[in-house]
């Protein structure tokens, strides 16, 4: 939040005919700087939320090819979160539920038209089961919970996507 | 000589890794993101994977040793097996991916040279109904983890025989004391192959038929080294089949509900070959049954 205050500081430091203007409202007639980044933090949170969210779905079957995971994952984070479910199938896994994420914004690079976004999450698989495809039993045991994640989010064609991650145990955070 | 200074290089590294792995008895499915060495890689590292045949009879610490027992690198005897997998020499289990060009394209795409896509799954633990960690993974080389051995089962495992489809002579009820001819249809009788591949090696494995074991319901059974010979209409009736045939003695009047179960049993031969080998591996049976009713002849003739 404070890089974010700076930014419009200086955008407004440079406009010598604009009036006072207030940090908190940079988006009313300010220069496009802010919402760009603004606008880079939110596609980067909706792309790690929409990724967890269909690796969910995807878990059910489990399906690696389903093209939601490419719609929100590239590169490593794709590859990782593909083998996963490849091996849950090969494993004969399927996943039910779904994780709560809510990440917030560590960095955004570069400041004035972000292309790789930086997020922290504390992930929670509270809900998120594992379970025997062939007979739906739940796989015992079965460990769950809260787990600190961190993600590299990069756009590429105005895209954004998951491009790496990084989950730490239960009970991280 | 170079060669176990290899080997012993492979289970230092293995061993290294191992010691770093968390305990990963089990995981939710972000932590099966992780590899089974507690690192965060796409494909993670499995250069050490490609062990599983290097058993020579001074690695005791790793993969397969002389006494043909696979152990973890530390040691411990692990089943050489599970399931279709078998052990590679850091105690993960290897058995052939079969991918879409979708999930080898998110992999990162096929990688050049010779190679294989296999599904790696390492158990933290013995126990069995663990879940164990892993993934698809690609080794480089010419089928490092299979032998010709292990696709030859693979191969068996794909074989699809054909049902067993009886044939009597006379068809439908028999005669006491008149012969009866034994035979399966020629489609339940002919050979079948079946393949199994990984880059590198291809192994065919083929079943042929040898043996049909026939339990006749009235307490005999009849061994045919062949499908038999269906009898022929003009044929002596009274004539006994030349190569497979049986002669009821007593009626069915008295077997459950009045009629024997006939069943049959073919025994297949499977012989495997492929990367210039070739051998013989457990074979496979096919089964039918049918029910017959053996009535005495005089009682044929006043009915």
């Amino acid at each position: 939040m404070a890089v974010a205050v700076g930014a419009v500081f200086a955008v407004v430091g440079c406009d010598s005919d604009a009036p006072a203007a207030t940090p908190s409202a940079p988006a009313t007639g300010a220069p496009t700087t802010p919402s760009k980044r603004a606008g880079a933090e939110t596609q980067a949170i909706a792309a790690y939320d929409g990724l967890w969210r269909a690796m969910a779905e995807a878990g059910e079957v489990p399906d690696p090819d389903a093209p939601e995971l490419r719609r929100f994952a590239v590169g490593d984070a794709l590859a990782r979160v593909v083998g996963t479910l490849v091996f849950d199938r090969e494993n004969g896994l399927v996943t039910r539920g779904a994780p709560v994420t809510a990440p917030s914004v560590v960095s955004a690079t570069p400041a004035d038209a972000p292309t790789e976004v930086n997020l922290v999450d504390c992930g929670d698989s509270t809900n998120w089961t594992t379970h025997k495809k062939s007979t739906g039993a739940q796989v015992s045991p079965d460990p769950r919970g809260r787990r600190h994640i961190t993600a590299v989010v990069t756009s590429t064609d105005g895209a954004w996507k998951v491009s790496s991650f990084n989950v730490g145990e239960i009970g991280s955070c | 000589m170079l060669r176990l200074a290899h080997a012993a290089t492979i289970v230092a590294v293995t061993a290294g890794l191992v010691a770093a792995a968390p305990s990963t008895a089990s995981a939710d499915e972000w932590g099966r993101t992780i590899c089974p060495d507690g690192s965060q890689r796409p494909g993670c590292d499995v250069s050490t994977g490609t062990t599983g045949q290097t058993g020579s009879s001074t690695n005791r610490t790793g993969g397969r040793d002389g006494d043909r027992k696979c152990r973890k690198p530390g040691g411990d005897v692990i089943p050489c097996r599970r399931g279709n997998a078998w052990a590679g020499g850091d105690g993960c289990y290897y058995s052939p991916a079969d991918l879409s060009a979708d999930t080898v394209a998110a992999l990162g795409g096929q990688p050049a040279g010779e190679g294989g896509w296999y599904n790696r799954t390492c158990y933290a633990g013995s126990a069995g109904g663990e879940l164990g960690l892993g993934g698809p993974v690609w080794i480089a080389g010419a089928a490092p983890v299979l032998s010709p051995e292990v696709l030859a089962r693979q191969a068996r495992a794909k074989l699809l025989l054909p049902g067993v489809v009886i044939e009597l002579s006379p068809s439908g009820d028999q005669l006491v004391r008149l012969p009866t001819w034994l035979s399966v249809a020629a489609s339940s009788w002919h050979e079948r192959s079946a393949t199994a591949a990984v880059p590198g090696v291809s192994v065919t494995a083929t079943a042929r038929p040898v043996k049909a074991t026939w339990v006749m319901g009235d307490g005999s059974a009849v061994v045919c080294e062949g499908p038999g010979t269906p009898w022929k209409p003009g044929a002596d009736p009274a004539a006994a089949s030349p190569d497979c045939g049986h002669r009821y003695l007593r009626s069915s009047a008295r077997a459950p509900g009045a009629a024997y179960t006939v069943m049959v049993t073919v025994a297949w031969e499977v012989t495997w070959a492929g990367a210039g080998q070739s051998g013989t591996i457990a074979g496979l049976g096919t089964t039918g049954s049918v029910r017959v009713r053996v009535a005495e002849s005089q009682a044929l003739v006043t009915r």
